[in-house]
């Protein structure tokens, strides 16, 4: 408050400061004419003795401190001026600055959203998924059995509830077009567990989920909108899966658990066999934790729970036991290292930028040491030059920062765009207020760390030397820093450089994974089948076998086939194996192996060879000898010698002996990344599970694959006018949407280190072509003492390349030691790899070399004379 | 010697000074940078650069005041005067620096100590 009335003050302080020394000097004068000296010798040494009345005042504003609001003001509108005098620096500066906030805010709103912030969702951080594990199947999370879960919801004590939810796809025909929708099997506190309410109607009640209750169904908004917004929704009936349901509620807009694609929830009504399964593991679960209780206790008191249920149930439940895992981590942590690699890697951009700029600062500095130098002379304090030169900075970074956040509005569209399906919660991502807060400060502390060094620096020049002579070279501390900072900037971009060098290997080796199948021209669809119309296995084999012949009647069809799980997209369920004449104790690991029901011509219409043996055939059906085709990977591990074809396996859940008809290569089953292990592929018209009442149907076409979807549907349509099918795409556009991530983390950080790179080789070239400069009349001078243009050449290359050398060097280390932080993102090469480590070297060694050549080239052209005379 | 150079005085001793001139009756700044060069019998020089600063110091500290009057040669000048608080920090000041000098002079002549 003093300080504000002491402002309004200034005006008449300084006027009666001014007053008071005119009054002492008319005094002294006085005072000298007295003593005998002539009036305009008297007035001369008052003056004299005075000194610097303006630096006086200066002294005497500072310290009354309402200085500093009005010289900022001036500051202000200096630097302005300064700046709008070099447009060309400004804007490359302010770019440079606006490339690493934009970059920078766009991916920290992507941290914040996904990663930061908590779940939208009541007291979220008390959520908890809870999963089986068996040490058999590398204890990864695995899904739960309905029986195990209710024996956990009855047994628990530290969860308040426990909730079980598994996707299972229905179909609803009682509109024009039939489709398939993406539902929710969830238990009945599903929704209140989670602390989340209805927009319109309500969600379920705890006893919605019994077995007799009227089916009752929960919409997403997303549905709700495509179904026209109808006010009147609670109460409209639904057919699903045949079956005549009643919605009771809309959930609000943002509600996506758990995923944003679901269309609606239904209970979970099993009935009493179903639930006391034990063997088929397809349940998630999650639980809300007491206030009492820890995340550890939870734990503890689950794997009590385990051992109790393994030693009920040796057979299906001997090593299994549980994790507790908070549902944040389940939901994002997947893309965690990859989100925060891609901030890392912005942040490195940002530095890099301010360390040009720093460089672009010093060199700008020691060109206007002069202008410093009279200011100085002039009485301006350090302080308020180092001030003056911190405001320059601030109103450049201002600028950058500003344009970053206007680039960043651009660009989280885009990472939304993108990242639809690709990062979860991506719906969220936006530019809040700690989004822009993030920017602010970024921008504050950009300015202060290319800012401040630079000012301290100019503002430490001598004065007098200045002015006197005329300062043409560069003191020798700016070359040194100038230098330092180069060699900097060159080791961050090495950094990057590795980073992006291996992410983009890790890619390359990924898309050059033979995927096992043909995937061009390959249309995939899907059909789930209602129970309540096809409630067995003859009747849907049935129905299976006429969309197929249906099918390949069709004009432009080559091949069509059947698979129970899309290949490439990662479903792989696994079953329990025998092994005829194997010898297998009782405490032996059970044989796992994927079980694929497929029908006769899935083979060939996806592209895979039978390499021993022969594929299925029409006869392969039910009441002839059950038959099985093998993968290599299984005839290896158990046929390793022999020839597999004829032996006989046995699927321990129907107790029938399969005879080995085939074997096949393996494929990526799971996407590119993943080996599919031993796997056994069944008949379609031989399964005795009547739960699976679905399919994918593979058409290889002789056209564009989407072209033949209106005829299929017909052709389906004609069979059965209530069946829909769903999830129509091509086997590329599946292959390619398996590479998504990494092509996406590979592209930002590849982008990323191209601008670092950009930015360090402009640093190099900065540095050369001003020593040059600086250094024209010594050369000249070097030139006529006899110094050939070699000599010189070598004079003015080597400190520099020496700095690169440095830079490259120390940027290596840092990456060899940063690099193990993105194993997890890595594929088929090592954080270590040799290769990518010399490449990097290489190509900032060239790029660097390329860019010295263009100074250098300009002071080989030396005119000796023209150099000497302009000293 | 002059009283000048920053270095060459104790921090606060101008100020010090000020306020002993100012408490035999108020004076305006040209009048203090006199009556201290003659009370330390042309020992001291207050050099105008210094003075100026060192009165606004005093000035917010509230330990003189300034009004506008006329000097001895009929001009108009500031006119400083010592305030009850300024009294109060001058008796403290005194206090210090006495036995400040008291201290140098027994580390000066150890032997008399």
């Amino acid at each position: 408050m003093r300080r504000i009335l002491r402002y309004f003050r200034a005006k008449r302080f300084a006027s009666d400061l001014a007053a008071e020394m005119r009054a002492h000097i008319e005094e002294k004068v006085d005072e000298l004419i007295v003593e005998g000296l002539r009036p305009e010798e008297a007035r001369s040494q008052a003056m004299r003795n005075f000194g610097n009345r303006m630096q006086v005042a200066e002294v005497c504003r500072e310290q009354w401190a309402f200085g500093s609001l009005d010289a900022i003001g001036q500051d202000l509108r200096y630097a302005i001026r300064v700046l709008r005098k070099t447009p060309v620096f400004t804007l490359m500066a302010a770019l440079s600055v606006a490339l690493g906030i934009g970059v920078n805010t766009i991916l920290f709103s992507a941290v914040n959203h996904v990663l930061l912030r908590s779940l939208p969702y009541r007291q979220p951080d008390r959520l908890f998924a809870v999963w089986s594990r068996s040490v058999s199947h590398g204890s990864e999370p695995m899904h739960v059995s309905a029986a195990d879960f209710y024996d956990w919801r009855a047994e628990s004590r530290s969860f308040e509830s426990l909730e079980a939810y598994a996707s299972w796809p229905m179909n609803l025909t009682n509109v024009d077009e039939p489709r398939q929708l993406k539902t929710e099997l969830v238990s009945g506190g599903f929704f209140s567990t989670l602390g989340v309410g209805a927009q319109i109607g309500r969600t379920f009640l705890q006893d919605e989920d019994r077995e007799q209750s009227p089916l009752v169904v929960v919409i997403s908004h997303h549905l709700w909108r495509e179904m026209g917004e109808p006010a009147q929704i609670v109460g409209r009936p639904l057919t699903l899966n045949g079956s005549p349901a009643k919605v009771i509620g809309v959930m609000p807009a943002g509600f996506a658990f758990p995923s944003p694609e679901v269309d609606a929830w239904v209970p979970l009504s099993l009935s009493s066999q179903n639930r006391s399964n034990r063997e088929g593991r397809w349940l998630a679960v999650i639980g809300r934790l007491r206030e009492s209780n820890s995340r550890r206790d939870a734990a503890t008191e689950m794997d009590v729970i385990s051992h109790r249920l393994a030693a009920a149930y040796p057979v299906t439940n001997t090593g299994w036991s549980t994790s507790v895992s908070p549902l944040q981590d389940e939901l994002v942590g997947k893309v965690r290292p990859i989100l925060l690699t891609l901030q890392a890697g912005g942040l490195l951009l940002l530095l890099i930028a301010c360390v040009n700029l720093a460089n672009l600062l010093l060199a700008r500095g020691a060109s206007r040491a002069r202008e410093i130098g009279v200011r100085a002379a002039l009485g301006a304090s350090r302080a308020r030059i180092v001030r003056q030169l911190i405001v320059e900075s601030a109103v450049l970074a201002a600028l950058g920062g500003g344009m970053g956040i206007a680039l960043a509005l651009q660009g989280i569209t885009l990472v939304r765009t993108f990242g639809d399906g690709l990062i979860p919660r991506a719906d969220e991502i936006r530019l809040g207020g700690p989004v822009v807060g993030f920017a602010v400060a970024m921008t504050l502390l950009t300015a202060l760390i290319f800012g401040l060094a630079p000012a301290i620096h100019a503002s430490r020049v001598d004065v007098r030397e200045k002015i006197v002579s005329g300062a043409r070279g560069t003191p020798r501390s700016v070359e040194r820093k100038r230098g330092l900072l180069v060699a900097i900037e060159v080791g961050l971009a090495s950094v990057l450089l590795v980073g992006a060098g291996l992410l983009g290997e890790s890619l390359a080796h990924l898309v050059t994974m033979a995927p096992g199948l043909r995937t061009d021209h390959v249309l995939t669809l899907r059909l789930t089948l209602p129970r309540s119309h096809y409630p067995t296995n003859t009747l849907q084999n049935a129905f299976f076998e006429r969309i197929l012949e249906g099918v390949r009647r069709l004009p432009g069809v080559r091949d069509a086939g059947e698979i129970s799980d899309t290949p490439l997209e990662g479903n792989n369920p696994t079953f329990e194996f025998d092994l005829e004449g194997a010898i297998h104790g009782p405490t032996d690991a059970p044989i796992q192996a994927g079980l694929r029901a497929v029908s006769p011509g899935y083979l060939q219409a996806a592209g895979i060879p039978v390499l021993k043996g022969r594929d299925f055939t029409l006869d392969d059906r039910a009441g002839h000898l059950p038959v099985a085709i093998i993968n290599q990977a299984m005839a290896r591990r158990y046929w390793p010698i022999s020839n597999p074809v004829g032996r006989r396996l046995r699927l321990k859940e129907d107790q029938r002996w399969l005879a080995v008809t085939g074997v096949v290569p393996d494929i990526k089953h799971m996407g590119l990344k993943a080996d599919e292990g031993p796997v056994v592929y069944i008949p379609y018209a031989q399964k005795t599970q009547d739960w699976l009442a679905w399919t994918t149907l593979v058409v290889r076409t002789a056209g564009e694959p989407m072209d033949i979807v209106p005829a299929i549907r017909g052709a389906i349509r004609g069979l059965d006018k209530n069946q829909p099918i769903a999830e129509v795409d091509t086997l590329d556009r599946v292959l390619t949407r398996s590479t998504a991530m990494p092509r996406f983390t590979t592209a930002v950080i590849g982008a990323v280190s191209g601008f670092a790179l950009l930015i360090a080789v402009l640093g190099v070239y900065g540095v050369l072509a001003y020593t040059v400069a600086q250094r024209v009349p010594e050369l000249g001078i070097r030139l006529t003492l006899g110094a050939s243009p070699f000599q010189v050449l070598w004079l003015l290359l080597r400190s520099t390349m020496l700095r690169v050398l440095a830079g490259i060097t120390g940027g290596l280390l840092a990456a060899w030691w940063l690099a193990r932080l993105l194993e997890t993102l890595l594929f088929g090469v090592r954080p270590d790899d040799p290769a990518t480590f010399a490449g990097v070297a290489c190509i900032l060694l060239l790029v660097s070399v390329a860019a010295m050549l263009v100074p250098a080239r300009r002071a080989m052209k030396i005119d000796p004379m023209t150099a000497l005379r302009a000293e | 010697m002059r009283a000048t150079e920053k270095s060459d005085l104790l921090p606060g001793t101008l100020e010090m000074l000020i306020l002993v001139t100012l408490r035999r009756g108020p004076l305006h700044g040209y009048a203090i940078a006199q009556r201290i060069k003659q009370t330390s019998d042309d020992l001291l020089h207050v050099e105008e650069g210094s003075l100026y600063p060192a009165l606004q110091r005093l000035l917010i500290q509230d330990w003189v005041s300034a009004v506008w009057g006329m000097s001895g040669r009929n001009r108009r000048v500031r006119i400083y005067t010592l305030t009850p608080s300024g009294r109060k920090q001058l008796n403290q000041e005194v206090k210090r620096v006495g036995r400040l000098i008291d201290g140098i002079t027994r580390v000066m002549r150890p032997s008399e100590a």
